[in-house]
């Protein structure tokens, strides 16, 4: 079962009926009204059978065994760092400003590669968030908070 | 102490000290007017030239912040909660005091939040139909409707729009049937005006006059209490037999309720003062909007009375959003 | 010769020293915002807007058009160098132009973006002078029937986009509709699938669901590269393409610039699909179809003209009708307002040396814009030639920085994430995001104009065949499916054939 389900085509298939039902299901909260007036539920639930009915069709035409796409572990510290890192700046942006979300963005993204150099990571982190500040913010004169906002 | 518990300490007794010290030195920091629309809307073009004007006499910089989304209320909420006592909203009819009526639950109460420094524009809503339709003013329109129940279209600039609601409430006035046909903006509806889909809209003046120049539609009425500046031979709806018909867009400036009120007096002597000026109501009036002027209590009795006057059109036009 | 005079009094109009300054200004500072994601043309126009009034009509417009323009070209130099589209018009040139660009051959990869939007420029401005009128009048003839069958063209033509399974890009496409159903709707206001979150209520923006898709996908599967040992190689080859590049890329370039000066009158989405539109020819009459998606540079070429076209076209109908087609057009004909010029039919007679004047100043700027952006193309490969290690947290910087300036929203920066964490999943499972984002950005304008071409007829769903514009895409769009579809069965059944034997 766990190799039958692990094919590129079979777990595409499984995602979009999985979608496809999602908004079909969810559209069943608007109205649907009529051609002649359609409801905000009538296009949604439309597109979402037929997503449904895609996704069967990509699950059963799937053909041959394991394909190379789907092998292997998942990049879980590429993954990881990624979304760490922007979720830090969007958590810090507001209260601590923009240079000290850049540096914490910078550091914690840099976790993403093996064998990286603090040294060179903590350098780099200051150049980005010095040279952001000042394009972004001096230069482009977007409204945003540079410095923490208390103190 | 929690990181939470201390930033609310510091935030109150920042608010404390910054209520005393406002009075005089107001602003001591950089003013923000928040424009709950994009950049390039009217409102922004709006608040840019107001904003413009306002640093020079307020010896701090103005800057426009625009927080659009979700018909206006985004920025407008930004406002409500806004705690720095150098916030100022560029706010208009639609998320004020037409979305009460509109939105089951808004996050802000206009009455409560906000305190009203001045009325800045009126903009004329003018109806305008196509050339070829045989009808010059409202009562000829009203019989060809009559004639005609439920064949003519008319295009609005949004659903819950001041354009939408207008006709609505013509609809109202004179008892007939005319198909809502909404599109997104005061650019696609004229331009399916001038394609021939629909008969006739309510929009702003500047997006019909090009139209009006080409000599594909004719402007049959204004939406507004009095005639436009700028469009002075269009009579208004109220004048055509229908007295108290009144659909007036307009932007006006409001801060946060907890505001001293020297300081909204103080922002309203200043943008009285722009507002006096010939070439902001220049640059004002090649925008489309009209610059009015008023003191913070005529500016929220003109709110008062429209936040009683929607809910009733609203509930007739069916139009409604949850 | 009424064309030649008018030119003439255009060129001398832009080509004074003043203008040529504001054309300058204008074209570098569109180039700058076209690089910085998230900050486009349209809030670039917006804040300059007021600092327009000292100058003169003509200046004022000749620097704005050249920011729009500019900005054109900008969005695909960030597309090439690291998979970012910063604009919509720019995320075919993602496919081709990333991978030439992986292989070494950014530097043709921008060479040849520039050279193609100054020869599509160049003919747009020559269209522009002498079919104004003409390309007006189809553009008034498109209703909401004409809209809902060109867009339909549009999406069976994205098929062709994809260079994998027939049946996955279509269910990505449906998905992509669908994803551009969140958020409030149109017609009737309603806000769906936006469970009371305030910043959902106008549906996902672009930008964020692109950086997702493209860049942040992207940087994931470069850094899973990284973890399996393997260096991520930034490969720096010659700047310039070679003789048989522009052999190759020439004809494409003409293709892409029909395609583009017709498609970019129409109002909406004109520009965008043009740019779509052209990668599809340029797959169907290639006689390598299977190089595309791999850095094929016709891939690049066809598309970036066309957009470049596209771009100049739809200054047409607001030109002549004082109707916008885009929001950056809005502003355009804000910026005439603001100096009392009503822009409608009667420019052209009232206010020659202006129409005339921004017409020749285009050309001039595309011309500056080559002028400018060659020399640059050293630049930006020497950008690349960074460690890797230093350029993404870069890359990762710049881009949220950009999606929080679109709207000063946090929400927008975290809503990066399940994008960019379905983007790589779609890479691992073998379905292609281009074909997703046309959905996505042509779904809201089918529902809408679908709805609203159904409500006028009174919901007579032959309106779609009994108007001659939309009959013949509709027929165009059919023949694609069957062109498409017709190959499959013919392999398939010769499948059957063989396992028969």
């Amino acid at each position: 079962m766990k190799h039958f389900l692990a094919h590129p085509d079979r777990l595409a298939g499984l995602l979009f009926v999985l979608f496809g039902a999602g908004f079909a299901i969810g559209a069943g909260a608007y109205d649907m009204g009529t051609a002649a007036q359609m409801g905000p539920g009538f296009y949604p639930r439309l597109l979402g059978g037929l997503l449904v009915l895609l996704g069967i069709a990509i699950f059963v035409t799937a053909q041959g065994k394991d394909a190379p796409g789907i092998a292997g572990r998942l990049p879980w510290r590429a993954l990881l760092a990624v979304c760490a890192g922007v979720a830090v700046f969007g958590l810090s942006l507001e209260c601590l400003g923009l240079f000290i979300a850049s540096v914490l963005l910078v550091g914690v993204s840099s976790l993403g590669q093996p064998g990286r150099r603090w040294g060179e990571v903590a350098l780099s982190a200051l150049v980005l968030a010095l040279l952001a500040c000042a394009v972004f913010a001096w230069g482009l004169k977007l409204p945003l908070p540079v410095w923490p906002k208390f103190g | 102490m929690s990181s939470r518990l201390r930033g609310l300490l510091v935030c109150v007794s920042s608010c404390f000290l910054s209520l005393s010290a406002m009075a005089q030195s107001w602003p001591s920091q950089p003013v923000k007017i928040v424009v709950p629309t994009p950049a390039g809307s009217s409102v922004d073009i709006v608040a840019r030239v107001i904003g413009e004007k306002l640093t020079p006499m307020l010896g701090q910089p103005v800057i426009v912040e625009n927080r659009p989304g979700a018909g206006g209320t985004i920025g407008t909420d930004a406002v409500a909660k806004a705690r720095d006592g150098h916030t100022l909203l560029m706010g208009y009819n639609g998320p004020l005091t037409v979305a009460p009526s509109l939105y089951p639950k808004l996050p802000y109460d206009l009455a409560k939040d906000f305190a009203p420094v001045i009325l800045v524009v009126t903009q004329p809503n003018v109806l305008a139909v196509r050339s070829d339709l045989k009808v010059n003013n409202i009562k000829e329109l009203v019989a060809l409707a009559k004639a005609k129940p439920g064949q003519l279209d008319y295009a609005s600039v949004g659903n819950g729009s001041l354009s939408h609601l207008a006709m609505e409430m013509l609809k109202m006035y004179t008892n007939t049937y005319i198909v809502h046909i909404p599109f997104n903006g005061g650019p696609p509806a004229a331009q399916a005006l001038n394609g021939g889909e629909v008969h006739m809209a309510f929009a702003a003046l500047s997006n019909l006059q090009p139209l009006v120049k080409a000599g594909k539609v004719k402007l049959i009425a204004v939406s507004n209490g009095r005639r436009s500046v700028a469009a002075p031979m269009v009579p208004t709806v109220a004048e055509q037999g229908f007295p108290g018909f009144d659909a007036t867009t307009w932007n006006g400036v409001l801060v946060p309720s907890n505001t001293p009120r020297e300081v909204i007096l103080k922002l309203n002597k200043a943008i009285g003062q722009i507002l006096a000026l010939p070439d902001v109501q220049a640059r004002l009036l090649a925008a489309g909007a009209e610059s009015a002027g008023s003191t913070p209590e005529q500016f929220g009795a003109l709110m008062k009375s429209e936040l009683a006057a929607w809910p009733a059109v609203v509930k007739r036009s069916g139009a409604k959003l949850d | 010769m009424d064309l030649l005079n008018h030119l003439a009094l255009g060129f001398q109009t832009a080509l004074s020293l003043h203008n040529l300054l504001y054309c300058f200004i204008g074209v570098l500072l569109g180039t700058a915002v076209g690089v910085l994601p998230g900050l486009g043309p349209l809030s670039t126009i917006a804040m300059l807007l007021p600092m327009t009034y000292a100058l003169s009509p003509v200046s004022a417009l000749i620097m704005l058009a050249g920011i729009y323009y500019g900005a054109q070209y900008g969005g695909s130099i960030t597309a090439i160098l690291v998979n970012m589209p910063g604009e919509s018009s720019s995320v075919v040139t993602c496919l081709d132009g990333y991978q030439m660009a992986r292989r070494g051959r950014a530097g043709a990869a921008l060479a040849i973006s520039a050279l193609g939007s100054f020869f599509a420029g160049s003919v747009a401005t020559v269209i522009i002078a002498g079919f104004a009128a003409p390309l007006t009048d189809l553009a008034t003839r498109f209703g909401s029937a004409e809209y809902v069958a060109l867009m339909v063209l549009g999406l069976v033509g994205a098929v062709v986009l994809a260079h994998g399974s027939l049946l996955k890009a279509l269910a990505m496409i449906v998905l992509g509709l669908l994803l551009g159903v969140v958020g409030t709707d149109v017609n009737s206001g309603t806000a769906r699938f936006s469970f009371d979150v305030p910043e959902l209520m106008d549906g996902f923006n672009f930008v964020v669901v692109a950086m997702g898709l493209f860049a942040f996908a992207e940087i994931i599967r470069n850094l899973e590269q990284a973890e399996a040992g393997q260096t991520v190689l930034q490969k720096v080859g010659s700047l310039w393409p070679t003789r048989a590049e522009l052999r190759e890329a020439f004809p494409a370039v003409l293709r892409g610039t029909c395609l583009g000066s017709l498609l970019g009158v129409l109002p909406g989405g004109g520009a965008v699909m043009s740019s779509f539109a052209s990668y599809s020819l340029e797959k169907k009459v290639s006689r390598h179809p299977e190089a595309f998606g791999k850095g094929a540079i016709c891939g690049v070429a066809g598309p970036e003209s066309a957009n470049n076209a596209g771009a100049q076209t739809s200054f047409i109908p607001m030109l002549t009708l004082g109707i916008p087609p885009n929001p950056v057009m809005a502003l355009m004909v804000g910026a005439m307002t603001i100096h009392s010029i009503q822009p409608g039919p009667q420019v052209m007679s009232a206010n020659p040396e202006l129409f005339w004047g921004l017409i020749a100043s285009m050309w001039v700027g595309n011309g500056m814009l080559l002028v400018l952006n060659l020399p640059l193309i050293g630049v930006w490969i020497r950008m690349l030639s960074l460690p890797y290690r230093l350029l993404y947290p870069a890359i990762l910087l710049c881009c949220v920085i950009g999606v929080y300036g679109m709207q000063n929203n946090v929400f927008d920066v975290m809503l990066i994430l399940p994008f960019a964490l379905l983007g790589y999943l779609f890479h691992r499972l073998g379905c292609e995001p281009a074909p997703l984002l046309l959905g996505f950005i042509l779904g809201p304008m089918l529902e809408e104009n679908l709805r609203r071409a159904l409500r006028l007829s009174r919901g007579d769903p032959t309106v779609f065949l009994t108007r001659p514009i939309s009959l013949v895409l509709l027929l165009i769009a059919a023949g694609l499916l069957l062109a498409v579809l017709l190959p499959k069965v013919r392999d398939r059944r010769e499948q059957v054939f063989v396992e028969d034997d």
